[in-house]
């Protein structure tokens, strides 16, 4: 068992809904695997059948070379999760939601207290250790519920879109914690929908939409899969939807997406395309506010890959 | 099984919910609360508190039964009374009306004529309207001399149509009106297990709101799913049926706790009774069983905490209602029938039980009842579907 | 005036978007006027009394506190009778053995045992009990006084009989017509219970619903709305409003409904909805005092459901006034639901109109200039709270 998490074409469904559609991936120790993908593909589904929340319909998923599901007590001992929306206790203060927690992992009262201090230590909250939860500012609820998570040393760290709706000053330390984990070892399964994260954090990363694994690799890798092409975003009004069906047509244009005010393409060389888009945009009656030429990232894998933009 | 996590969840959620208070102002402050209102409101109701001396303004005081009648209400031994002779039936209301007698009597001039000319004359009581129970003695002593005047007509006018010569008639009369009354009355041996009406109080209201305080362990659950905790504690190494375990060891200590404290101090607020330990414990530990298992199916039910507390709200005031938490639910009917099937009502008749010294082997009945509704409650629990949530 | 339109105008959506709402505001009041109109409705003042024995005096008792309009039924011995009235199920037993119909057949002194409960109306049918059996021993005595005379016993019993008309009567009136004796005669079944449970439920509903300002403060959107130009006034006005549009409908909902299904009699129609109207003011204000000046939304769901029924319980919604002691009766007034009760009294039982009301009209509309602006006081104070 060299791999800390071993998914084996986990399905789950939701009465006609196919939530997760046959996903597979490995993480080795020390690795941190990134699932991007936009709101509703699947991420969660995937996650919670990772750390034992909800049996899979088929398919298997190993933590640590033991299978998982509600019921498998010894596999969860190796899981750390930190789910999306807050899960401590308001009523408790840091220090008790802590221990409460160490508890229910089973942890010997002297390894627990010291190691509380430790994660109070590094989430910064050895100060307002005593206070109620509910008297926290924002970003120490969010770093109290990683915090939690930490405590006993799982092999493998899930977090479930850790930055959603955190100011860029604590989603960067959220980041920088992230990064020391994994250099100490730990294993991390990091879901977002921000590509930047994915970009920063991640040794390989798997494209999820609609409930299936599309792609997976390091950022080169799956660069790559794009044909290494670039990518024109045009912004503006006027006649966008018959600009986009003009611009499908250019030789050189590999795909066109649509949103009713910019159109993304992607070509093989931007360079030497650029002025016929823009004078076929204008000739199709679309007035242009904005034109952007960018190399080749996730964002232009997704959109290779799934035919829209991550961020719908 | 993981018993330290159970242990664990549930010190917790005892810790948050003490911290919360809201336990204790609905467990422990409203129900109390009620007890003394209600106390308050039902004692003094029909209280035998000492009679005011009554004045009665009089008519027909000359008649010869009129003035017998006025030498019954001055030798009342319950209520010290004066007679205020009255020439009209006008001036004796206008003293009624201006407060300078509390009660009118009003008799014909000629009353004692009419009753032996085989009439029905009226005795007229005029109250002042004021509800006060002096009035009801009064009332009640006219009422009596009334009566038996009437007897003794009747029976003047029986023997009359039964062809009695008219001396015979009188002889009859007088021998019926001057007779001691036949038949009295006495207080009977109530039944032991009848408790007073503060003991009705403090049982009502701590069955009452049992129903509320358990929901407080249970619901939780619920509170956890909406507030984001429950995925992080499903995956806890522990088995996801131990947190629905604890919570229901939440609400159940709670319940036992609130419902111990309540019986305790009501009945020593109240100086009621209840019996012995053991088969109070063992009602208690049964009825508390039954709601807690009630709310497990709630928590089933409801799609979020907040309508799983109404809908537990709902039942446990429909439940108590129906129980005879606040009035017995009386007649023998379908509905009395199905009162006696509530948890509610077999704790408080179980109390009942308990007080008149009865045993655990004497609870039988309640015991029945309520272990009747918790199977019925648990098999609903375990077969309804839950809500599922998607992830 | 825009912002406190806008303001109640969101408070009643938030109230309608949840579902479990309109339970507990329309079908559970209805469910519950119907349950207390059976129990008290059909079973008249008088009483239930039970009676053990089958012999002739137990027939008798039976027929004579019939008479009298108390509800009857037979219980099999002793220990059945003890039992249902201990359970509430009956007032009072009379209690006739085997020994006593023969000492009353033979005209000695009879006694009979009568067992009472712990009931409200357990007194009063005692002393109907009293008065019946010594009205039974009357008759039984002129009875033998006729065989006495030569008369063969059914002879005597038929003469009596027919002769039941005979005699004189007793009438009870009331000085001014207007006494406890006559107060509750003109109520049909379920009268009381709907005239009571109104108030009931309309304050218990509002003061429950108050949670609603909490979590306005919580969520932040108070303190939102005072960052517009917008005064603490305004809110509370916004936020009352909303309140007292529940209150009024589920008021109007109880009175119609219970008119159109139960007949329930609420005389003038323009002085019970004044009434209703100036109900539905407190009860809002009320409920805007109770959500600024507590801060724990879970605690007062509890609380409100909790205050709601004491004040119900003080204020005549369980007992009528009309039966309280006097001091209780007194100290009632600082409740809405005093006010109300006598003011629906009025209305619906002595067919009273808008004059006729006015006072008590004036005390609620007093209540609410007090609580309204305390609330927005509560509600300034509790913004320099942290949540």
């Amino acid at each position: 068992m060299d791999q800390v998490l071993d998914c084996a074409g986990l399905v789950r469904r939701f009465g006609d809904l196919v939530a997760v559609d046959d996903v597979s991936f490995t993480i080795a120790p020390g690795e941190t695997y990134g699932l991007l993908g936009p709101n509703g593909a699947g991420k969660t589904t995937t996650i919670s059948m990772v750390a034992g929340l909800l049996e899979p319909d088929a398919g298997a998923a190993r933590v640590a070379g033991i299978e998982i599901g509600p019921a498998a007590v010894d596999a969860k001992r190796h899981i750390g999760l930190v789910p999306q929306d807050l899960a401590i206790y308001p009523d408790l203060t840091g220090r008790e939601n802590l221990r409460f927690f160490a508890r229910l992992q089973g942890m010997a009262k002297d390894v627990r207290e010291s190691r509380m201090g430790e994660v109070l230590e590094v989430i910064g909250l050895v100060d307002r250790a005593d206070d109620l939860a509910k008297e926290y500012s924002g970003g120490m609820k969010r770093r109290l519920n990683i915090g939690i998570g930490l405590l006993h040393r799982p092999a493998l760290l899930v977090l479930d879109e850790p930055t959603v709706g955190v100011d860029p000053q604590s989603r960067n330390a959220i980041l920088e914690s992230v990064e020391a984990l994994s250099g100490e070892g730990m294993a991390v399964l990091y879901t977002t929908h921000y590509m930047e994260e994915a970009e920063r954090l991640c040794d390989r990363i798997g494209i999820i939409d609609h409930g299936s694994l599309q792609a997976e690799g390091t950022r080169d890798e799956l660069v790559r899969l794009t044909g290494e092409v670039d990518r024109i975003d045009l912004a503006g009004g006027g006649e966008v939807g018959a600009a986009a069906v003009a611009l499908g047509d250019l030789p050189g244009v590999h795909q066109v997406a649509e949103d009713g005010r910019t159109i993304t393409l992607t070509v093989v060389d931007a360079s030497a395309v650029l002025a016929e888009v823009v004078s076929t945009a204008a000739a199709a009656g679309m007035s242009l506010a904005d034109v952007e030429v960018s190399q080749p990232d996730l964002e232009a894998v997704f959109l290779h890959l799934t035919g829209r933009a991550l961020r719908d | 099984m993981n018993l330290r996590a159970i242990v664990t969840m549930t010190g917790s959620d005892l810790r948050q919910r003490v911290r919360d208070r809201s336990v204790l102002v609905f467990g422990l402050a409203v129900p109390f609360a009620l007890m003394v209102v209600f106390n308050l409101l039902f004692s003094g109701v029909g209280s035998t508190e000492d009679f005011e001396a009554t004045t009665i303004a009089m008519t027909g005081t000359a008649d010869q039964l009129g003035s017998a009648l006025q030498v019954t209400f001055e030798s009342m031994s319950v209520l010290p009374a004066t007679v205020d002779p009255a020439s009209s039936a006008d001036e004796a209301r206008t003293a009624v009306v201006e407060e300078r007698a509390d009660v009118a009597i009003l008799v014909p001039e000629d009353f004692s004529t009419q009753v032996q000319g085989g009439g029905s004359p009226e005795v007229e009581v005029v109250r002042s309207g004021d509800g006060s129970l002096e009035e009801d003695v009064v009332i009640a002593v006219t009422d009596g001399f009334v009566d038996r005047v009437a007897t003794a007509s009747r029976a003047a006018a029986a023997g009359g149509s039964v062809g009695l010569d008219s001396s015979a008639v009188s002889a009859l009369a007088g021998e019926v009106a001057q007779a001691d009354q036949l038949v009295t009355t006495s207080p009977g041996r109530v039944a032991d297990e009848q408790l007073s009406l503060q003991g009705s109080l403090v049982a009502g209201q701590t069955a009452l709101f049992m129903f509320f305080t358990v929901g407080f362990g249970v619901i939780g659950y619920l509170q956890e799913r909406d507030t984001g905790t429950l995925p992080r504690l499903q995956s806890m190494p522990m088995h996801p049926r131990d947190i629905i375990v604890a919570k229901t060891l939440v609400s159940f200590v709670l319940g036992l706790v609130s419902t111990s404290i309540l019986l305790t101090a009501g009945s020593l607020l109240f100086d009621v009774d209840f019996g012995s330990v053991v088969p109070i414990a063992v009602l208690v530990v049964a009825t508390v069983a039954a709601a807690t298992s009630l709310v497990l199916v709630v928590t089933k039910v409801a799609r979020t905490a907040e309508q799983a507390s109404t809908i537990n709200a709902i039942l446990g005031i429909a439940l108590g209602v129906l129980g005879g938490a606040f009035f017995p639910i009386g007649g023998g009917g379908w509905l009395s029938r199905l009162s006696d099937l509530t948890p509610p009502a077999a704790f408080i008749r179980g109390l009942g039980i308990t007080s008149a010294g009865g045993g655990v082997t004497d609870l039988a009945e309640p015991l029945a009842t309520v272990a009747g509704f918790l199977v019925v409650a648990v098999v609903l629990a375990l077969v309804l579907p839950a809500r599922q949530v998607e992830a | 005036m825009t912002a406190v339109r806008a303001i109640a105008g969101t408070s009643l959506r938030r109230f309608l978007r949840d579902r479990s709402n309109y339970f507990f505001v329309f079908v559970f009041p209805m469910i519950l006027v119907v349950l207390i109109g059976l129990q008290f409705g059909s079973e008249s003042a008088s009483g239930r009394a039970l009676v053990v024995g089958g012999s002739d005096l137990a027939g008798r008792v039976t027929d004579a506190l019939e008479a009298r309009d108390v509800q009857v039924a037979r219980a099999d011995s002793v220990a059945d009778a003890q039992e249902r009235i201990a359970r509430g199920r009956a007032d009072a037993a009379v209690v006739v053995e085997a020994d006593d119909d023969r000492s009353f057949a033979a005209g000695e002194p009879t006694d009979l045992a009568v067992i009472t409960g712990t009931s409200t109306d357990a007194i009063a049918v005692q002393q109907i009990v009293g008065q019946v059996v010594a009205g039974v021993g009357g008759t039984r005595v002129a009875e033998l006084a006729l065989v006495d005379a030569g008369v063969d016993d059914d002879t005597a019993r038929e003469a009596l009989a027919a002769a039941s008309g005979t005699g004189p009567t007793v009438v009870v009136s009331t000085a001014g017509g207007d006494g406890l004796a006559e107060e509750f005669a003109g109520l049909g079944e379920f009268d009381l219970g709907a005239a009571q449970q109104v108030s009931l439920f309309v304050f218990l509903a509002s003061l429950a619903g108050a949670t609603s300002l909490i979590q306005s403060r919580q969520l932040g959107v108070t303190r939102r709305e005072l960052a517009a130009p917008v005064t603490t006034g305004q809110v509370i006005a916004g936020e009352a409003l909303g309140r007292f549009a529940v209150a009024l409908a589920q008021g109007a909902y109880i009175v119609v409904g219970t008119a159109l299904l139960f007949g329930v009699d609420w005389g003038d129609p323009v002085a019970t909805a004044l009434v209703l109207t100036l109900f539905c003011a407190v009860s809002a204000s009320a409920a805007m005092v109770f959500g600024a000046s507590l801060d724990n939304e879970n605690v007062a769901g509890g609380v409100g459901v909790g205050v709601g029924l004491v004040v119900a319980a003080l204020g005549g919604s369980m007992l009528p006034l009309e039966l309280f002691p006097d001091t209780l009766r007194t100290v009632s007034g600082v409740t809405p639901h005093h006010w109300a009760y006598q003011a629906y009294a009025e209305i619906s039982r002595r067919g009273g109109g808008v004059a006729d009301v006015l006072p008590q009209v004036a005390v609620l509309a007093l209540m609410t200039a007090i609580l309204l602006p305390l609330g927005a006081w509560l509600l300034r104070r509790s913004l320099q709270r942290a949540l």
